[in-house]
């Protein structure tokens, strides 16, 4: 016989071992938690660190992207501000757009869906700036291993950045940029655009494209600050064949041409039939390819008005010239005058395939400005520059080429620029609310 | 044999006697062996059977009348015999064969004799206690060598109806037996040990029922138990994160129990658990957004609690979370609107298979749930076996849909220069021609969606067949089931598919241990019109008819002219077309196909251990794996209209989403005195969800049979991943005094990956408390049968949404040289402070019942506060960043009430009439945006979801039915900063539900459902086009009818349009709706005895839901809305479906 049972084991001893293994699970799960597979994430898709070497060409092409998605928007938004474009559709934004009734709460300036329909463009020409000062900045402190100030990616990066900044002069009252103030009048933008394009040329490896559009930019935005002589010294040295174009696909619906989707493929906005439909060469009946119009059978989706297209800008992939030896030739064109400026327009038209050529009927001097203006605007119909050519004729030669009415016959607002939308005023901490 | 004792010296007795029983030597001849222990002990000893003694047939030792209490659950037999021996003054000696035996027993005696208390402790375990004349006691085998076992068979009935009662749990108490009722409330529990024992029955919605039965040697023992019905369930085992039991009556916040098998065998059809759930427990809004078969409900407890974030309740099968998405399958094409209706997740499981669904509400309970569980947990449990014979159920349902919406008219002006100049030309009679009175217009009508020459509806059929069985033994319980749903909606490319299988099974290796395996997988099928905010919508179409392109509907219901033909003289071409619709047939946008595919498992293992009497163990681990595919194709068709859509479209995703659960808890249960009790649970937790997706969209087809991404003109592809982890550890602590007074306390941290980088673990407390007043030793209110004060506080977490907090790019192309270029734009600023929403609530309430629970109520208070509400702050434009920023600067608060009252109107022998009446209140509001700008859906001060706009207060018309110009005023605005007015709120503020339902004869029952919803206002965002709202477009032909639909404010506020922004349609949203009418009949045994296969139980259900709908809401219908099961606060439905009519009939056998 043996005495059995937990005779030897004292009550303590009874519960060590089914308390223990009971807590196994307690202790295993925060060693389960360390183990690397159970809480290690992924990190979200599209998280990076945009400051490394190998990502410096994919911040380059992003920014790239960013410009071009920019531009187009600028073009069309402005388009409608001015004389190129007007609402030919019931959209809301785009008739508001068109009466230069804009105010600061207006959705087409700033709309979040960037990507949709209804880009607005306030947003985009932030983008396109920011994108590319940040890449100046990282190879500032030499976050991309190889590239410094004198690489050609900083150089490029600079020239985006200036053009951003000077479509922004272009069409807003004022401005403050990267989510600070202070807020900068549009004199001030395009100062800190051209200090972008003298940037760029400062740099000892740049390219001879990006040098060429960073001259174009420059002359530009001397010539918006009255700056002639810069002006007139940075357009010369520009071969009136150069050209840069922003590239677009029909690939996906976000590299479409966004002129192109608005004007042929949406059909919510018309080539102005009153400024630029019939336009020929000098009264001679020849038409002008360079403002070429088709009238699209088909009215605007809601039964708006009728749609011009503009054959320019013709299918989702057609390019839209970023800066050209055309403008530099202009830019020369009106601040010389006279037989310089004649000179220049007849070559423009050569340039474009155009044979008739142009002579002042006397001497005044008007006349070959307003030859000039009129030239200018077909040479560069949809490429980006008549917002700011017309808030420059304004202030310099008191010519209010904007339109006084819509197609509809609505008086339009008189507005010559966009305010601050109110979005950016209420969120960025450098600003305050009026 | 050896037969060895063990020998505990208990007080101060002990005797010789012991000492020779201690010296007992080894039985080794064959005589001995047969005649056994006790023989030999009786011969040797003069020990005495307690039985004997407390029969009076021998003098009982005067120890055992020793007054002795006790109160244990499952301890060794031989600790709680000691434990009577030690108060009685006795010695005791036991074998060690009692240790090796296991026997574990409850006992509850007070004030009782020791010998009453041995007797209670040893009954029906198979040991008898031996007793000698000086108080020494010994424990051996009762009546060794013989069969000791008998059968306890009856049936369980309502005591009211008599009707019998299944999957009633049966156990013969201390032996771990046990039965479960089948369908006609029949039981059967063999091998059980002869003695008295004490039976005990339970089922939900009863009350707890106990009964002592002899079992005799080879006799079968026949009980009757009539269950009371009993709403007031405080000793009903809840769902807590405890290890061990639970009791309703420790808990102090309301955790309410739906019994899903009660609620489908009284009143609901069994294709769709959100059906079960809807009008079901007071606070949960199950909202029904459309008539479509597998359209999502919305889910709420206790009404919106978050801004951003979802307010759908994280949901648990078996133990473990799974996936709660309201908001899956394919969205319609709808020129990018959000408006369509989505599948849910939740309506995956089978309601056949599950047993209950217990809903723990505010944050006050679900403090120990996580960091995700913040708007509440919904806990499903699905059906288990029992120890009992294979019971098998056989059901099938079939049911009929029925499209009974009233669709609006289209109006068409007929010109006077057609010469149509009296409403009753001839001509235009069969477009049911009206005259506007005002402007002496007449209109032509037409309705594509009610004529039934082109209405697109049929009647969908529905059918749905199940299996299940359960048995199982002592050991291994099983349970399992199938079943096929096959559901038609009433449009052509609507219907449902869905084979769900479930296998349970529970393995009890040791009265210590058990382990559960759950099993369900569901394989499906769901295809969603396209409708709502849809072009390819067929409500959409009909609702903007266009009656001059109509057929007219001739007296005798066949088809005219066209209108156009008879008005112009024009072709028929456009007739043909369009047959009144806004651009095409209802065939040309039937080929649009929108469809779900999926397959899921949701498996679980929870093993239960009690190593020692004290401490109770539990580890579930789980998976829930959900695949689909969700595939929309809208073939090449130049007839159909809108451009993009003629050319064709296709989105084909495949996604896979899986969460993993880790969930273990560990409960110390100590008797601290003999009136205070103490548990004390440790636990922790682990959750890791994944989802990953591919897939493709195209558009453009250069052919009709085109149906694949490649094949498309332009086409993108995309792929996604996300991950979240979750972790936690709690520790809760109750105390119980007198099984009366309940007071815990808890405190648990979380840590989450979707926390940004700079925020630690969270920290949530909670306590609550529970008294129980009707088992305090002052209550005499007689009539009052149950009555309990709960009160509970916590505060609870909602974890941001993963990677809320990252800062992402978006990635770019660039096409240079015909080559793609690759590269990163910014996107989203993301917050490395982000944390958890903190939601904290106090909850207060009662639960009673009165006249022996024929009557029962509860009522809960609650108000709860949520801060740092994650509210989406913009960023300024010119950061770059395209996307806002989530913040916790928000707060919301939201109070409310939940009540109900139940009682058995009529409680006679033949008739029961329960009544049941459920109330819910919630007023949610923003109480502060952190300096955010507002919108015109949230603001502070307002509720979520808030109704404004400008009004117009008055306005004249003149004689011609125009707006006399410089007539219309508008209403003051009240809105500070705006020129709006308020309206109201978007979503009910109180809701009711009335059920009602009368059994006959015990087999005939009739049940019956309202609900009922107010407090709050809706719009239709299509009854517009009724009324017309513009001049533009289709609108136009029935613009001068105004004047006979809408009154001269509602006129001029149209007529100005978008210079004032008014919105006219804002109604009341009250409604009443008969939800069901069911009628079930059990059919008699006799009536069976001539069916062959061994059925034991027939009943036949009939019912129809959606009967009726009260309301003064001018659109199509109150409840839906075109959001479908997303989380936004948007209620307007826009061309949405309303709910069908339902009529099912079901038949079940038990076999």
């Amino acid at each position: 016989m043996r005495t059995a049972g937990l005779k030897y084991r004292s009550r303590a001893g009874r519960l060590i071992a089914p308390v223990s293994i009971s807590m196994v699970p307690i202790l295993a799960l925060p060693l389960a938690m360390a183990c690397g597979s159970l809480v290690d994430i992924a990190p979200e898709p599209h998280t990076i660190d945009a400051s490394r070497r190998v990502f410096l060409e994919q911040a380059m092409i992003g920014a790239t992207s960013d410009l071009y998605s920019a531009y187009d928007t600028f073009i069309v938004h402005a388009g409608v501000f001015t004389d190129e474009f007007f609402a030919s559709s019931l959209d809301g934004a785009a008739l508001r757009e068109d009466l230069r009734e804009v105010d600061e709460n207006s959705s087409a300036s700033f709309a979040e869906r960037e990507k949709t329909i209804y880009s607005g463009w306030w947003l985009p020409q932030h983008k396109a700036s920011v994108s590319a000062r940040v890449i100046q900045e990282n190879i500032e402190k030499g976050e991309y291993e190889g590239a410094t100030r004198d690489s050609p990616e900083y150089a490029r990066a600079a020239m985006y950045e200036g053009f951003a900044k000077t479509w922004i002069a272009d069409a807003w009252c004022s401005a403050a940029f990267d989510g600070e103030g202070p807020e900068y009048t549009s004199e001030e933008v395009y100062s800190l655009a051209e200090q972008r394009f003298t940037r760029a040329l400062d740099v000892a490896g740049i390219e001879a494209d990006v040098r060429s559009a960073a001259l174009v930019g420059r002359a530009r935005v001397r010539l918006m600050m009255n700056d002639q002589a810069g002006a007139l010294a940075d357009a010369g040295l520009v071969d009136p064949d150069f050209e840069l174009a922003a590239t677009y696909s029909s690939s996906t619906i976000e590299q479409n041409n966004r002129v192109w989707w608005h004007n042929w493929g949406y059909g919510n906005i018309s080539v102005d039939y009153r400024a630029y439909s019939g336009l020929t060469l000098d009264d001679t009946g020849i038409p002008d390819p360079r403002v070429e119009l088709v009238l699209d059978p088909i009215p605007a989706y809601d039964k708006g008005q009728p749609l011009w297209a503009a054959r320019k800008v013709a299918s989702a992939s057609s390019p839209l010239v970023l800066a050209s030896g055309d403008e530099a030739q202009f830019i020369v064109a009106e601040i010389e005058g006279g037989a310089e400026a004649v000179s220049i327009i007849n070559a423009a038209r050569a340039r474009h395939g155009i044979t008739v050529t142009w002579s002042p009927a006397g001497g005044d001097p008007d006349e070959i400005r307003d030859k000039v203006i009129d030239e200018r605007r077909r040479t560069l119909f949809l490429e980006g520059t008549r917002m700011g050519d017309l808030r420059r004729y304004a202030d310099r030669y008191a010519l209010d080429l904007f339109p006084a009415t819509s197609p509809q016959g609505d008086a339009t607002r008189g507005a010559r620029c966009y305010p601050l939308p109110l979005v950016e005023r209420a969120n960025n901490p450098g600003l305050t609310l009026p | 044999m050896m037969q060895s004792i063990v020998a505990r010296l208990v007080g101060r007795s002990f005797t010789s006697a012991a000492l020779a029983v201690l010296s007992l030597a080894p039985l080794t001849n064959a005589s001995a062996q047969a005649a056994g222990s006790t023989y030999l002990l009786a011969q040797q000893s003069n020990y005495q059977r307690l039985d004997a003694l407390t029969a009076g047939r021998t003098a009982a030792p005067t120890q055992l009348a020793m007054q002795v209490s006790l109160r244990r659950q499952h301890v060794p037999l031989q600790q709680a015999l000691m434990e009577i021996a030690s108060q009685a003054g006795m010695g005791l000696s036991y074998g060690e064969e009692l240790a090796a035996a296991r026997v574990s027993i409850s006992i509850d005696v007070r004030n009782v004799s020791a010998a009453t208390a041995f007797a209670t402790a040893i009954r029906g375990t198979g040991w008898m206690l031996y007793v000698s004349p000086s108080g020494q006691a010994v424990v051996l085998r009762d009546a060794a060598g013989r069969s000791v076992v008998g059968t306890v068979s009856g049936s369980v009935v309502d005591a009211a109806t008599g009707e019998g009662i299944a999957a009633v749990t049966v156990l013969v108490e201390g032996t771990g037996l046990g039965a479960a009722t089948g369908s006609d409330g029949s039981f059967r529990i063999a091998n059980v040990p002869e003695g008295v024992h004490t039976l005990a029955a339970r089922r939900l919605g009863y009350a707890p029922f106990s009964t002592s039965v002899t079992v005799l040697a080879n006799e079968e023992a026949t009980v009757a138990i009539r269950l009371v019905r009993s709403a007031v369930q405080l000793d009903e085992v809840v769902v807590s994160v405890s290890a061990s039991d639970t009791k309703r009556a420790s808990i102090g916040t309301d955790i309410p129990r739906l019994d899903v098998e009660d609620k489908i065998a009284k009143a609901a059809s069994s294709s769709s658990l959100s059906d079960v759930l809807h009008s079901s427990v007071p606070g949960v809004d199950v909202n029904l957004p459309s008539g479509q078969v597998g359209a999502a409900s919305v889910i709420r407890i206790r009404g919106i609690n978050s801004l951003t974030q979802g307010t759908t309740p994280l949901i648990y099968v078996d133990g473990v979370r799974v996936n709660n998405n309201t908001n899956a399958g394919p969205q319609s094409f709808d020129f990018g609107y959000n408006g369509s209706q989505s599948v849910s997740r939740f309506d995956d499981l089978n309601p056949s298979e599950i047993a209950d669904i217990q809903v723990i509400k505010g944050p006050a309970a679900t403090a120990l749930y996580g960091s995700e569980a913040g708007v509440g947990v919904i806990a499903i449990t699905t059906k288990r076996g029992a120890n009992a014979g294979t019971q098998f159920t056989v059901q099938t349902e079939q049911s009929i849909l029925q499209d009974v919406a009233n669709y609006n008219d289209g109006y068409y002006p007929v010109p006077a220069t057609t010469g149509v100049t009296d409403v009753n030309d001839p001509r235009i009679q069969p477009w049911r021609p009206v005259r506007n009175p005002v402007t002496g217009e007449i209109f032509a009508r037409a309705n594509p969606l009610m004529n039934e020459a082109t209405r697109p509806f049929r009647i969908g059929w529905g059918q749905n067949y199940s299996v299940e069985g359960r048995g199982g033994g002592e050991r291994t319980k099983f349970y399992f089931s199938t079943k096929y749903d096959d559901k038609e909606g009433t449009l052509p490319n609507n219907a449902s598919r869905r084979l769900n299988l479930r296998a349970n099974l529970d393995i009890t290796p040791n009265e210590k241990l058990t382990i559960s395996f759950s099993n369900g997988y569901v394989d499906s099928r769901i295809l969603v019109p396209h409708n709502d905010h849809s072009a390819l919508g067929m409500i959409t179409n009909g609702s903007l008819s266009f009656p001059l392109y109509s057929y007219g509907v001739m007296p005798d219901g066949s088809r005219g002219d066209c209108l156009a033909t008879v008005l112009f003289a024009s072709s028929d071409s456009l007739c043909r077309v369009r047959q009144g619709n806004l651009s095409a047939t209802f065939d040309k946008l039937a080929t649009a196909h929108n469809e779900e595919r999926l397959g899921r498992y949701i498996g679980s293992v929870t093993a239960k251990w009690q190593p020692i009497d004290w401490l109770s163990t539990r580890l579930a681990v789980g998976m829930d794996r959900v695949d689909t595919r969700t595939y929309q194709l809208v073939p090449l068709d130049p007839d159909r209209p809108f451009a993009q859509l003629s050319d064709g479209f296709i989105t084909d995703g495949h996604a896979t989403d899986r969460t993993y659960s880790i969930d273990y808890a560990a409960s110390g249960t100590f008797a601290l005195t003999e009136k205070l009790a103490s548990v004390t649970t440790l636990g922790g937790q682990f959750f890791r969800k994944e989802y990953e997706e591919m897939g493709c969209t195209g558009s453009g087809f250069s052919s009709p049979t085109a149906t694949a991404c490649d094949a498309s003109i332009t086409f993108t592809g995309a792929s996604g991943l996300a991950q979240s982890v979750e972790r936690g550890g709690f520790l809760q602590q109750q105390f119980a005094l007198n099984d009366a007074i309940f007071v815990t306390g808890a405190l648990r941290v979380d840590d989450n990956s979707g926390f940004g980088e700079q925020v630690g673990s969270i920290w949530s407390p909670s306590a609550n408390a529970s008294v129980v007043l009707s088992r305090m030793s002052f209550w005499k209110f007689d009539r009052i049968s149950n009555f309990r004060l709960r009160a509970g506080w916590g505060k609870a977490a909602q974890a941001p949404s993963p990677y809320a907090y990252a800062r992402t790019y978006r990635p770019v192309r660039v096409e240079s040289g015909g080559m793609q270029l690759s590269g990163f734009t910014m996107y989203a600023p993301g917050n490395p402070d982000l944390t958890a929403e903190r939601k904290e609530e106090i909850e207060v309430g009662f639960d009673m019942g009165m006249f022996a629970d024929r009557v029962t109520g509860t009522f809960t208070y609650f108000d709860q506060s949520t801060t740092g509400a994650i509210i989406y702050r913009r960023v300024a434009p010119s950061s770059g960043y395209e996307q806002t920023q989530a913040v916790n600067l928000g707060r919301l608060d939201n109070h409310g009430i939940e009540a109900t009252i139940s009682a058995d109107v009529v409680a006679t022998s033949n008739v029961l009439w329960n009544v049941t009446l459920s109330a819910s209140t919630q007023h949610p509001i923003v109480a502060s945006l952190g300096g955010q700008p507002p919108s015109n859906s949230i603001r502070e001060g307002y509720a979520p979801g808030y109704l404004s706009s400008p009004v117009v207060a008055s306005a004249e018309r003149d004689a011609d039915g125009k707006i006399v110009p410089g007539s219309v005023v508008m209403a003051t605005p009240n809105i500070a900063g705006t020129d709006r007015v308020y309206i109201g709120t978007a979503h009910p503020t109180n809701e009711q539900s009335l059920a009602s339902s009368a059994t006959l004869f015990g087999r005939l029952r009739v049940s019956t459902t309202f609900s009922r919803a107010a407090g709050h206002y809706k719009s239709d965002g299509g009854i517009r086009y009724a009324t017309p709202f513009s001049r533009s477009q289709h609108v136009s032909e029935m613009y001068a009818l105004r004047q006979i639909m809408l009154s001269p404010e509602e006129q001029a506020a149209l007529e100005l349009g978008n210079a004032v922004n008014a919105f006219v349609f804002y109604d009341k949203g009250n409604f009443v709706r008969w939800r069901d009418l069911t009628v079930g009949y059990e059919l008699p045994s006799a009536a069976l005895a001539f069916v062959p296969g061994g059925i034991s139980s027939a009943h036949l259900t009939v019912g129809g839901q959606n009967l009726h709908t009260w309301t003064a809401f001018r659109g199509l219908d109150p409840e839906i809305r075109d959001a479908g099961g997303s989380n936004s606060f948007g209620t307007s439905p826009y061309f949405t479906q309303p709910p069908a009519r339902l009529f099912f009939v079901r038949l079940a056998f038990g076999i």
